[in-house]
């Protein structure tokens, strides 16, 4: 999509790690792309834009976060049109970021860096797991779970016959205090699991039936 | 949070409900001495994209007394939610319930909105009669261009403030701070005041109008949704009023008369937004934006407002001039263009006061193929009055005639693939117009005359679309309603009309049983003509254009006769504080 700058570096990159919660979360990812850019140009820092018809500032996200779920250290690279410090660049993004948007701390990068989002390997996530208003023990589901050498269930794409996917391999770490589960798992291109589709795994493994709507995730950390 | 997760993860958008954005003003509400709510009977999207919501959050909340909240219609998910789990609409910025608050002010932009104002009251709990709200219940006001016939809401709302809000909406406020406890002490002295009509305190009442916009309030905060509005950008109202009387243009006579901002004004407004919003956009705002007098000035000034911040010009006549200014602005992307001849044939554009010729038109047409356009939008009406079979076919061969100016075009100098997108809406009579004498259309003839259009059209490169004429014949009913159609409006809303001017929400029958309930017929409302001796239910509001000039514009466009803009000359319409 982008191509790297391939005569001189009129430009400078930026990794960005900021916070995503409280009202802030349930901003979605296409308007979460619009604000971004609102809010560098509020802040008064000039961003490159891309050529061609339509130019808009180039800003990439290392993976999506869906409607509701809190990130608690989210990335994005963002690619300036001058050099800004990086603490200069959290202290103005925070001065026009809206409520539940906090950038935290922020690097330069060297043009040859891969992207966030293509260097994105595993994420950290916190699960609160509610089903039919109770608060359910986890710990056995956890440790079934983690003992069992695969764990398939059947993925639905449109006009495709349902397929089976094992997803153990893609659960690196798994533990539970109460209905709170901590999951340490793959995401990004080469390999991703929602922790939506892992909590309704772990129910049906206790037999209960997860509640999508009061059950809460928040995600970590993003791990390259 | 306003709203429990659980609910917010069941809803379509729940981005709507939770308020935070940038712009929204955070007070200590035990601070003030009134907590005014700005209610919007549309869906948050639709409302923050209103350009007169800033202008009144900021208003109100540049008083130190005074915190400004927001409230806009849930929609229907939205609602149903709320009623299983019991709760209550509350506002974005503070999450309290609309009946903790002073005042609750509801922008009435149009008819097809009023359900929604029951609805939300009833959605607050608040009772929707005046004589069951006693002093520990909100004051409800309404204000808004639809309010220059308030009858239709009276029953529900204690005050109507009719006119614009930069000239005494600060008096009201004042009145309510000196009369905190006693509510009919409150409104029976802002009835006194310009533009203030309290229902049960009936009297005559005039506009408030500020003379002139250079000095009016300009708003200093701007709110930005988090979420995909209608209009993501920043919109600059350059002017207010029209200088031309469509005849059967509401907005050209009740926003009389036209007054412009200077362009040195506007500019600097327009980089203010521009950093205060982050927006890359930014749209002229006015009823016709072309007519501005010094519009070559702001246009090129507007260009310059900074690098990658584009410019978008709504509502602008197709000359010349304003195609190489669009030509400059796209680039390489061309949109439409949108010529709105509103009726076919010179005749009825003579009667309806629209002068725009049709040389006019095919000549614009012609500029923009041979500038590269390839499509073109225009915008009729059907049901005018005294319009003929003549008038329907005229409207087929005009477009017919546009496709041909673009075949007649030699092939290298014109762009493939040419699209006329003929609309062709329902006129709707309203109050102070002329028109506002005049019967409206009934649903068999619009049907009709949709068909008859429907099938005089045979080129494949129009496209053809046209709107229900049922929703125009209650928007007809609502628009020239008297103090009765309040009953009808209460029986819909009861009866689950919510976002009537929704196509998808719509529903007729809803609204025949309403009438009917009411005891009431909208045949007696939308097709009776009304003679000039007629009191109407709107008489009381005087926008300042006198009834007599209506009278006489009504009687030209029977005898087809054009009146010139006001630029051209002063017809004397009796405008208060004109000065063109
Ligand atoms: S040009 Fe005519 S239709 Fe347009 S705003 Fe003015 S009076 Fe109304
Ligand atoms: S007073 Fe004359 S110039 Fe002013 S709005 Fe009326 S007709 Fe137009």
């Amino acid at each position: 999509m982008i191509k790297e700058a391939a005569t001189i570096n009129n430009f400078f990159r930026y990794r960005l790690t900021y916070e995503k919660t409280g009202v802030a979360r349930y901003i979605g990812h296409l308007d979460l792309q619009n604000l971004f850019q609102r809010a560098i140009r509020r802040a008064g820092i000039k961003s490159r834009y891309s050529e061609g018809f339509n130019p808009h500032p180039i800003i990439s996200f290392a993976s999506p976060l869906s409607v509701g779920t809190d990130g608690l250290a989210e990335i994005s690279d963002i690619d300036l049109a001058e050099r800004i410090a990086p603490d200069d660049i959290v202290g103005r993004l925070n001065s026009s970021f809206p409520s539940g948007l906090t950038a935290l701390s922020c690097s330069e990068l060297s043009s040859g860096e891969k992207s966030a989002a293509a260097l994105l390997r595993r994420a950290l996530y916190g699960m609160t797991i509610r089903a039919d208003g109770i608060e359910p023990d986890m710990n056995g589901a956890v440790r079934d779970f983690l003992s069992r050498e695969n764990v398939f269930i059947s993925v639905r794409r449109e006009g495709q016959p349902p397929k089976e996917t094992d997803i153990r391999g893609l659960v690196y770490e798994l533990r539970a205090d109460g209905n709170v589960v901590e999951a340490l798992v793959a995401c990004g291109g080469s390999g991703n699991l929602k922790p939506q589709v892992l909590a309704d795994v772990l129910c049906s493994i206790t037999n209960i039936k997860l509640c999508g709507f009061t059950t809460e995730y928040c995600r970590r950390e993003l791990i390259f | 949070m306003n709203y429990p997760h659980s609910v917010l993860m069941r809803v379509q958008k729940p981005a709507r409900y939770t308020g935070g954005e940038t712009g929204a003003v955070m007070k200590d509400k035990n601070a003030v001495d009134a907590r005014f709510c700005l209610c919007f009977p549309d869906v948050y999207e639709v409302g923050m994209s209103w350009s007169g919501l800033d202008v009144l959050y900021s208003l109100l909340n540049a008083r130190g007394d005074v915190y400004c909240e927001r409230a806009f219609a849930p929609w229907t998910d939205m609602e149903a939610l709320m009623k299983e789990n019991g709760l209550k609409l509350v506002t974005l910025e503070t999450g309290n319930p609309l009946s903790v608050m002073d005042i609750l002010g509801f922008s009435l932009n149009h008819e097809l909105s009023y359900t929604n104002v029951l609805n939300m009251l009833d959605l607050s709990g608040i009772p929707l009669l005046p004589a069951e709200r006693g002093d520990d219940w909100p004051v409800i006001c309404a204000g808004g261009p639809a309010t220059c016939n308030p009858e239709p809401l009276a029953d529900f709302v204690d005050f109507f403030y009719i006119g614009e809000a930069e000239a005494g909406l600060d008096a009201v406020l004042d009145a309510y701070i000196a009369n905190k406890n006693g509510k009919e002490r409150f409104l029976a002295e802002i009835s006194a005041l310009p533009g203030v009509y309290v229902p049960r305190h009936f009297k005559t009442v005039k506009k408030a109008v500020p003379d002139n916009l250079d000095t009016a309030f300009l708003p200093e905060n701007f709110l930005v949704p988090n979420l995909g509005s209608v209009h993501d950008r920043a919109a600059l109202e350059i002017f207010r009023g029209c200088i031309r009387g469509c005849r059967f243009c509401q907005a050209g006579y009740i926003y009389r008369p036209c007054r412009e901002r200077p362009p040195e004004l506007l500019l600097n407004h327009a980089k203010h937004m521009l950093a205060c919003t982050g927006y890359d956009e930014i749209s002229l705002l006015s009823l016709s934006t072309g007519d501005y007098s010094r519009f070559a000035e702001l246009s090129s000034g507007a260009m310059e407002l900074g690098e990658n911040i584009s410019l978008s010009l709504p509502s602008l006549r197709v000359d010349a001039f304003s195609l190489e200014l669009m030509g400059r602005i796209a680039g390489e992307r061309k949109s439409g263009l949108t010529f709105a001849p509103e009726a076919g044939s010179q005749r009825l554009r003579d009667i309806i006061n629209k002068n725009l010729t049709e040389e006019e038109i095919l000549e614009g047409c012609r500029l923009a193929f041979l500038g590269g356009w390839t499509r073109v939008k225009l915008y009729f009406m059907i049901g005018l009055p005294f319009e003929t079979d003549e008038d329907i076919t005229a409207i087929a061969e005009l477009a017919d005639k546009v496709v041909d100016v673009f075949y007649n075009i030699p092939k290298y100098q014109r762009g493939k693939g040419l699209q006329v997108n003929l609309s062709a809406s329902c006129f709707v009579p309203k109050p102070h117009t002329p028109f506002q004498f005049a019967a409206q259309a009934s649903i068999e003839e619009l049907t009709e005359k949709q068909r008859m259009l429907k099938r005089l059209i045979r080129s494949k490169h129009i496209k053809f679309s046209y709107h229900n004429a049922d929703a125009s014949i209650v928007e007809g009913a609502l628009a020239r309603g008297d103090r009765r159609t309040g009953q009808a409006i209460l029986q819909a809303f009861k009866l689950g009309a919510r976002f009537d001017g929704w196509s998808e929400m719509f529903n007729y029958d809803i609204w025949h049983e309403a009438f009917d309930k009411a005891g009431l017929s909208m045949d007696y409302y939308c097709q009776r003509e009304r003679a000039y001796d007629e009191i109407l239910p709107w008489d009381h509001v005087q926008t300042g254009v006198d009834k007599h000039f209506l009278i006489s514009e009504m009687e030209r466009a029977r005898k087809g006769l054009a009146t010139p803009n006001c630029r051209d000359a002063c017809s004397n319409c009796g405008a208060a504080g004109c000065s063109i």
